[in-house]
């Protein structure tokens, strides 16, 4: 294995492969850096390159593409809390904060330390158990795939912020919200209104996008500031890379974590950062800066998430099935250079096994050292007032909410469900617990009706599927604990009254379980039987809730309003909501009349010139700045771009069309 | 052979007159795939893309464009939609387009008959049982069938149909468990004994299956066959020592498959098998821009290289090109009325399904 091992290192480093594996690396990192481009469109667009190439530098080129984007797509997750991609939802958390309170580099140069350590440690258990990870795979059935679906979901607790039962709420919302399009168990279209886009289901990135970005871009614009908060820049990347040292344990623990939910299809990709963000909210000691900006909260998902890559890489190489999007074009991309996974590769081919498993460790370094070198001067971005940085984020959001079906629909449930997402923020619903219900509802579902079929009760002989159980309910109860302390914490907090917008958001909630309810009525049982079990639930509690805030009093935590006036009596905001949404609804509407490249210069130039202050003729220059490399990018990338009703109706040239 | 290569060297002088009919120097041809990077048509396609590039007069640029507006359908709906005559606009079809098709699917607007195919790539499936169920070959069909089979599916209106409705023709006792989100992810539900009859196309199945038959885990039971030159389904040529699922139903039923059910089958098994997958223009397009087309994709099939990749990514099944190909999309996309209703009437009775 030593021999195979040092022979394969050397494979890499003979030859130009080296080279490609560098160019996958810088490639990775600009596709990373672009919020919503995940692994998959990268690789998507080298695969013509690749076949041709010796199977080396094939590989080489491809996994560097692959293995840097976790970390990558960290720069918006933390910069502008924009998930950059489904790796870094959790990142966001406590990223963002860090970013606010001016530690950008800080949160940045850790985060990327963390993916490194993850990522080596990936590389590492790969090698380690590639020939024999054949029987750990197996053994997670459908049952145990269901228990980590739950445990998932057990996180809630971990994430509820102050009110147990708004978590609860927010987190069946997520379930419903994953329950539409084509039921598991029956063939049915479940509340897709014969709407074609909702046929699919909710892209998981137009809810990851939508909830985050959009509260917080409108929340910065109303508070009129940067997004650090503190006017100088503090915490520099020497201090991220020694957090990181400091939590060795917690970085080494999540990559195992991140490595073992990577090899498990199905599931993975979409809920390691939540799985390994709420491993470090229950294993610290003091657990109140999580989610105003602990450190721990930025290495651990980023570990997590980059181990996951290796881990990914066990079921694509033995069973050649795709752990992710992006393993899925890599298959592709090896059947062009004419290597085969499977268990014959493993067992005849392991030097290709492991030139991967090198490509990927070496991807890593560099990528994070490049990484590294520019989160100091990147993390400037966040001095810089809103008012100049937010055009350009709302057109970057957009663009990055189209790609998750290229359709407008994507645009038109981002912006509903965004809005949706600023009341739940004022109102302190978590948004983390909508997510965690969302991206686990199809998991809890199909693995709950398939486990009923293929075990029955006989399920409860397994031991895995035991211990799982064990840890879902110990991390539960330890939800509830923390949920006990925050509110002992909390006892000191200004006296909050009930306004009729709190009762309406509740009510808002109970209509939307009425209306699930109502519409999934008509199906088979095995069709609505998973929707009333949380629906009739969320009723209860959103019934329960409006009890409570009617009953009022001092200290009632599920009365937050993070509008109201804080201590000395002054609202931060300056203005309202609705104007900010105006420019955002103004550029959708110029978008779907001249499509999207011509609307980004409108949309520039009149946000420039009159929110921002910008002269006329700067702004136009700044505006055709931005078109000119725009076009240049989707020339060659061939991006794909809102359409509008003119290029409906004419046959319009580059870069109009 | 000797006339065979005058003819061909005949050929070879004559295309230049007959190709620069259409031109495509310095144009960009849109390849329109409905599913997003990565997926099997994806691929299919980017690993064409550069012969595509190669053979056409003109050399031109081929760009794929992934239209992923509501999934599949949407995707063909949209290059419906949108679609110009003239040989800049391609699209890529598949089985998963060709079934919404054929079911009726309400959300469907694309139409066949609108399209001129150019192309077309055959793939097999082969169905494979655990060694441990006791079945070696088809002569122990008795004891499969008194077994109780459990068959993981993705949803009753995928390509899974083909192999469900053959167990049904068989008279197997087949409990379907859908949401399997993948064959991929099927194949591993049989070797943790979750199910213990599955089915993979024949890439999946060389790759993956192959080896757990050689360690003794896994047995071949039936393939699901190939389209013969005579429009015929029968074995496979992939398979030669493995019966496929004509000669099984004959041999179970001691007559050859007819009637309602069978047609529907072959209709099914042809779109989502015998001719899986399309390379289709719009029909408006100039006759001479189809022939220009029939004639570079009849030398990309020629093409060794081209012929390699598409082997180890679909099997070794000859593509079909020329005119042959129109034929094709006929059977792949017309089903007799009766078999029509007896297949909608069959998903509604015992699967609940009806579009």
């Amino acid at each position: 294995m030593v021999e195979a091992l040092g022979g394969a290192f050397l494979q890499i480093f003979s030859g130009a492969s080296i080279l490609y594996l560098v160019g996958g690396v810088i490639m990775g990192l600009v596709v990373g850096v672009l919020p919503g481009f995940g692994g998959t469109v990268g690789l998507a667009i080298l695969l013509p390159f690749v076949y041709g190439l010796d199977p080396v530098s094939g590989l080489a080129l491809m996994i560097g593409v692959m293995a840097v984007i976790c970390t990558a797509d960290t720069f918006p997750a933390v910069l502008i809390g924009i998930p950059g991609s489904v790796g870094s939802q959790a990142t966001v958390l406590d990223g963002y904060e860090l970013a606010k309170q001016g530690q950008a580099g800080r949160a940045l140069a850790a985060a990327f330390t963390a993916s490194l350590f993850g990522g080596l440690i990936g590389a590492v258990i790969l090698t380690a158990i590639i020939q024999i990870a054949r029987p750990v795979v197996l053994s997670f059935g459908t049952g145990e795939m269901l228990m980590l679906a739950a445990l998932g979901l057990s996180m809630v607790g971990l994430l509820a912020g102050r009110s147990f039962i708004k978590g609860l709420i927010a987190s069946m919302l997520g379930l419903l919200l994953g329950m539409v399009g084509m039921t598991p168990t029956s063939n049915e279209y479940r509340m897709d209104f014969d709407v074609l886009y909702l046929s699919n289901g909710i892209p998981l990135m137009v809810i990851a996008i939508s909830i985050f970005a959009i509260p917080e871009i409108v929340d910065l614009l109303r508070r009129d500031t940067s997004v650090s908060q503190e006017t100088r820049l503090s915490g520099s990347w020497l201090t991220g890379v020694k957090d990181a040292l400091r939590n060795k344990f917690l970085i080494l623990r999540c990559a195992g974590i991140g490595s073992l939910v990577g090899m498990l299809p199905g599931l993975g990709a979409s809920v390691v950062d939540w799985i390994a963000y709420g491993h470090a909210v229950q294993s610290s000691k003091d657990k109140e800066n999580f989610g105003k900006g602990d450190i721990r909260g930025v290495l651990a998902p980023e570990s997590a998430n980059n181990a996951k890559e290796g881990g990914s890489l066990v079921p694509t190489l033995i069973f050649g099935i795709p752990g992710s999007g992006a393993t899925a074009v890599l298959l592709g991309g090896m059947i062009l250079l004419g290597v085969e996974p499977g268990l014959n590769m493993i067992k005849y081919e392991i030097d290709t096994v492991y030139v991967i498993i090198w490509s990927l460790a070496i991807a890593n370094l560099i990528g994070a050292a490049l990484c590294v070198m520019l989160a100091q001067p990147i993390s400037q971005l966040t001095r810089v007032n809103v008012r100049l940085l937010a055009p350009f984020l709302i057109v970057l959001l957009i663009f990055a909410t189209y790609q998750s079906s290229r359709s407008w629909g994507d645009l038109i449930f981002a912006m509903a469900i965004g809005i949706f997402a600023i009341y739940m923020r004022r109102f302190g619903y978590p948004r983390p617990a909508l997510m965690i219900g969302f991206v686990l509802s199809n998991g809890v579902e199909t693995n709950f009706y398939q486990t009923s079929q293929f075990y029955g009760w006989s399920v409860f002989e397994r031991p895995i599927f035991l211990i799982l159980l064990a840890i879902c309910a110990i991390t539960l109860f330890g939800g509830l604990r923390l949920l006990k302390k925050q509110n002992l914490a909390a006892q000191d907090n200004p006296t909050t009254k009930a306004n009729p917008a709190q009762y309406l958001m509740a009510l808002t909630m109970a209509g939307l379980a009425i209306f699930a309810l109502f519409f999934t009525r008509d199906l088979t049982w095995q069709g609505n039987i998973f929707t009333q079990v949380i629906a009739i639930p969320m009723l209860v509690l959103s019934m329960l809730l409006i009890w409570r805030m009617s009953r009022g009093g001092l200290r009632n935590p599920d009365m937050e309003d993070i509008d109201l006036p804080t201590g000395d009596g002054v609202s931060e905001y300056k203005s309202g909501i609705w104007l900010h949404l105006g420019w955002i609804t103004g550029l959708l509407i110029t978008a779907a009349l001249l499509g999207y490249w011509l609307a980004i210069g409108v949309f520039l130039l009149a946000f420039l010139a009159l929110r921002s202050g910008l002269s006329w003729t700067r702004a136009a220059l700044v505006a055709g700045g931005v078109l000119a490399a725009v076009s240049l990018m989707s020339y060659l990338l061939h991006l794909y771009f809102p359409r509008g009703l003119i290029q409906e109706i004419w046959d319009l040239p580059f870069p109009l069309a | 052979m000797k006339k065979l290569m005058s003819a061909a060297f005949a050929c070879a002088l004559l295309l230049p007159t007959v190709a620069s009919a259409a031109d495509y120097t310095d144009k960009t041809i849109e390849f329109w795939v409905p599913f997003k990077e990565g997926g099997g048509t994806d691929t299919w396609a980017r690993a064409l893309q550069p012969f595509i590039a190669e053979k056409l007069p003109g050399k031109p640029d081929v760009i794929i464009v992934n239209e992923t507006t509501g999934g599949a359908i949407g995707g063909s709906n949209e290059f419906h939609r949108r679609m110009k005559p003239g040989g800049e606009m391609i699209f890529g079809t598949t089985g998963s387009v060709q079934f919404p098709f054929l079911l009726g699917d309400k959300r469907v607007r694309y139409d066949y008959a609108d399209w001129a195919p150019v192309l077309a790539s055959p793939i097999g499936g082969m169905v494979y049982l655990r060694t441990d169920s006791g079945v070696k070959s088809v002569d122990d069909f008795a004891t499969l069938k008194d077994m109780k089979l459990v068959f993981g599916s993705q949803a009753i209106s995928t390509l899974d149909l083909v192999p469900l409705l053959a167990f049904e023709m068989l008279g197997l006792d087949v409990q379907a468990v859908f949401g399997m989100k993948s064959r991929a992810l099927t194949r591993q539900a049989i070797q943790r004994n979750e199910v213990n009859i599955d089915y993979q196309t024949t890439p999946t199945y060389l790759k993956h299956v192959v080896p757990l038959v050689e360690e003794g885990e896994m047995v071949p039971f039936m393939s699901l066959g190939a389209l013969q030159a005579d429009g015929s389904i029968g074995r496979d040529p992939t398979f030669p020592d493995v019966p496929s699922f004509p000669e099984v139903y004959e041999k179970v039923h001691g007559k050859k498959p007819s009637g309602p059910a069978w047609d529907s089958w072959k209709a099914f098994f042809t779109a989502g098998y015998g001719t899986q997958k399309f390379i289709v223009l719009p029909k408006s397009s100039d006759q001479d821009v189809i022939d220009t087309y029939r004639a570079a994709m009849k030398e990309v099939a020629e093409d060794p290289r081209a012929q390699k990749i598409l082997k180890d990514e679909l099997g070794n099944y000859e593509i079909i090109v020329g005119d042959q190909v129109v034929q094709a999309m006929k059977d792949a996309t017309e089903v007799p009325e009766e078999a029509q209703a007896w297949i909608t009437n069959w998903l509604k009775e015992k699967y609940n399904f009806s579009n």
